[in-house]
């Protein structure tokens, strides 16, 4: 490699990760206790930053190492979509984590293409919601009649990756990303509940599917409350099709529904109590002032972090298949030890915690 | 953790060599209140990343005499990069060791079998934790049953070893 590149692609990754954290180049050289001149030769290309220099500068900006030492290009090159403000924070953990999540992929030798909605499905017409959820389950091969227990699971099988972490805005259950050269990635936060990650997960492909221009960059969101209603529409019938509300209800003889039959079937289901009641509402198997009172009801006992007979998060094991793309690479001796613990931002004992558990089990 | 027992490797005829180590090795024999073995081996010759020392922060390394050492040269920061390039199961710690044993010929001593492989590769010198208890007991600093002992606490807190290395090591031993 020519010597010029390799600074350019390190003063490149400098100019982007002062950018990226709001700071101006003059703050950033008196932080580094360097000319302005210096830090714009280390921008430009023309000298190379010193290493002790560059360690520094990685934690003025929230940056490993390794950030400089790439180019970044096709790592930044995200489409985000939210309906909360997402700060800058938890983007620049989010963007690390989606590179971090195609590091190991590509360690593993996993195919990383690109998975397209588009390919499977000829038609995106919020007219046909409930045909399009159907239609997703029979192509993923869920049959219509059952509840899917892990829908994050069941996402990232279909070629969308999940990251779950924690959130510095709390109101952001989730958000999501697409990326033209690695496809859809979600984001969900670990402070929400098992019930609102799974759905806000199908709420999020709701948004590939029917709001696909909506993920470009600096885009201003219109008609963004209806919007967010398809979202939620969908979710509710890909979690909850009709088939399976009424087979469940016609097996267990459930004629009566109220408070106890709804948190019945929320567990059946692994939906929250809300989004259970607004499903059987739509379905008409209650009426406005049933639904209208049991959703006072839901609204004083449960929240984005609480649940009535909320699913135990200790048995959904979070970034589940991340974590086992590293274990699978870790024992082919394709990682190191120091390497688990950059990938899981977990410190070495920690990692080497985990490592114990894998030859135990 | 890669044959140790083959590692090509004797203190005695090394006097002049220098050692860097992961922060594995350090944290196995601190942890388990050895430190004194690689002081005493490793006498004013050991000489640790700064970044492998940020892995360490939480170990009161006061007691272990070693200088720290980082990349200088722009020659060191494209190898860095290189080394990333051509082996991506490496850490930013691991790249920064090799480094830094590549250009100031230092001996790497690690367990880890990728950054073992790696130095093999690299044409990088280097041994592990068994060849560092075998020349303990050769300088009577322990006994062999006392190897046994250190190394069965260093696998019960964190340290990895396969089944098959152990049990190698153990029959070696007997033949002290």
């Amino acid at each position: 490699m020519e010597a010029k590149n390799f600074k350019e692609i390190i003063g490149n990754s400098i100019k982007n990760a002062i950018k990226s954290i709001g700071l101006k180049n003059e703050e950033v050289s008196k932080k580094l206790n360097i000319t302005r001149q210096t830090l714009n030769n280390y921008i430009n290309g023309s000298t190379l930053i010193d290493f002790e220099k560059l360690i520094q500068l990685s934690k003025i900006v929230n940056r490993d190492i390794d950030y400089f030492y790439r180019s970044n290009y096709e790592f930044s090159n995200y489409h985000f979509r939210s309906d909360t403000n997402i700060d800058n924070i938890t983007k620049i953990k989010f963007e690390e984590k989606v590179r971090r999540y195609i590091e190991i992929e590509e360690i593993n030798e996993v195919d990383n293409h690109p998975y397209l909605l588009e390919a499977i499905l000829d038609k995106f017409d919020r007219k046909f919601i409930k045909e399009i959820s159907l239609k997703i389950r029979n192509i993923w091969n869920i049959s219509y009649d059952v509840p899917i227990l892990n829908p994050i699971y069941v996402l990232e099988q279909n070629g969308i990756r999940i990251i779950q972490s924690g959130a510095v805005n709390p109101e952001t259950s989730g958000f999501s990303v697409f990326n033209d050269k690695y496809g859809y990635f979600i984001f969900l936060n670990t402070d929400s509940t098992i019930e609102r990650q799974f759905f806000t997960c199908v709420h999020e492909l709701a948004h590939f599917i029917f709001n696909k221009n909506d993920y470009q960059a600096d885009l201003k969101i219109e008609n963004k409350k209806l919007k967010e209603d398809i979202a939620n529409e969908f979710a509710g019938q890909f979690l909850i099709p009709t088939q399976a509300l009424r087979k469940y209800l016609s097996e267990k003889n459930l004629m009566e529904i109220d408070f106890d039959e709804v948190i019945e079937l929320k567990k059946y289901f692994h939906v929250s109590a809300l989004c259970m009641a607004k499903r059987l509402w739509k379905e008409k198997l209650i009426d406005d002032s049933k639904y209208n009172r049991l959703r006072q009801k839901l609204e004083k006992e449960i929240g984005e972090k609480k649940e009535i007979d909320g699913l135990e998060k200790e048995k959904y094991p979070v970034n589940f298949r991340f974590n086992n793309l590293i274990k699978c690479a870790f024992q082919k001796n394709r990682i190191s030890l120091s390497k688990i613990a950059e990938l899981e931002d977990i410190t070495l004992i920690e990692a080497r915690n985990i490592v114990k558990e894998w030859a135990i089990n | 953790m890669g044959n140790q027992l083959n590692d090509d490797f004797n203190l005695f005829n090394y006097d002049a060599g220098k050692f860097s180590f992961d922060a594995n090795i350090i944290i196995d024999f601190f942890y388990n209140n050895y430190e004194k073995i690689l002081e005493e081996i490793f006498l004013n010759k050991i000489y640790l990343s700064s970044l492998i020392l940020t892995e360490l922060k939480a170990y009161n390394l006061k007691t272990l005499n070693f200088k720290e050492v980082e990349i200088t040269t722009s020659e060191g920061s494209e190898y860095f990069y290189l080394i990333g390039r051509k082996f991506h199961g490496l850490s930013v710690q691991d790249k920064h060791l090799i480094t830094i044993c590549k250009f100031n010929n230092y001996y790497c001593i690690t367990n880890d079998n990728l950054v073992r492989n790696v130095c093999a590769k690299e044409g990088i010198k280097k041994i592990g934790t068994l060849v560092i208890l075998d020349e303990a007991i050769r300088i009577n600093l322990i006994k062999a049953i006392d190897a046994v002992t250190i190394l069965d606490e260093m696998i019960s807190n964190g340290m990895y070893l396969s089944k098959k290395l152990y049990n190698n090591f153990i029959s070696k031993l007997k033949l002290h």
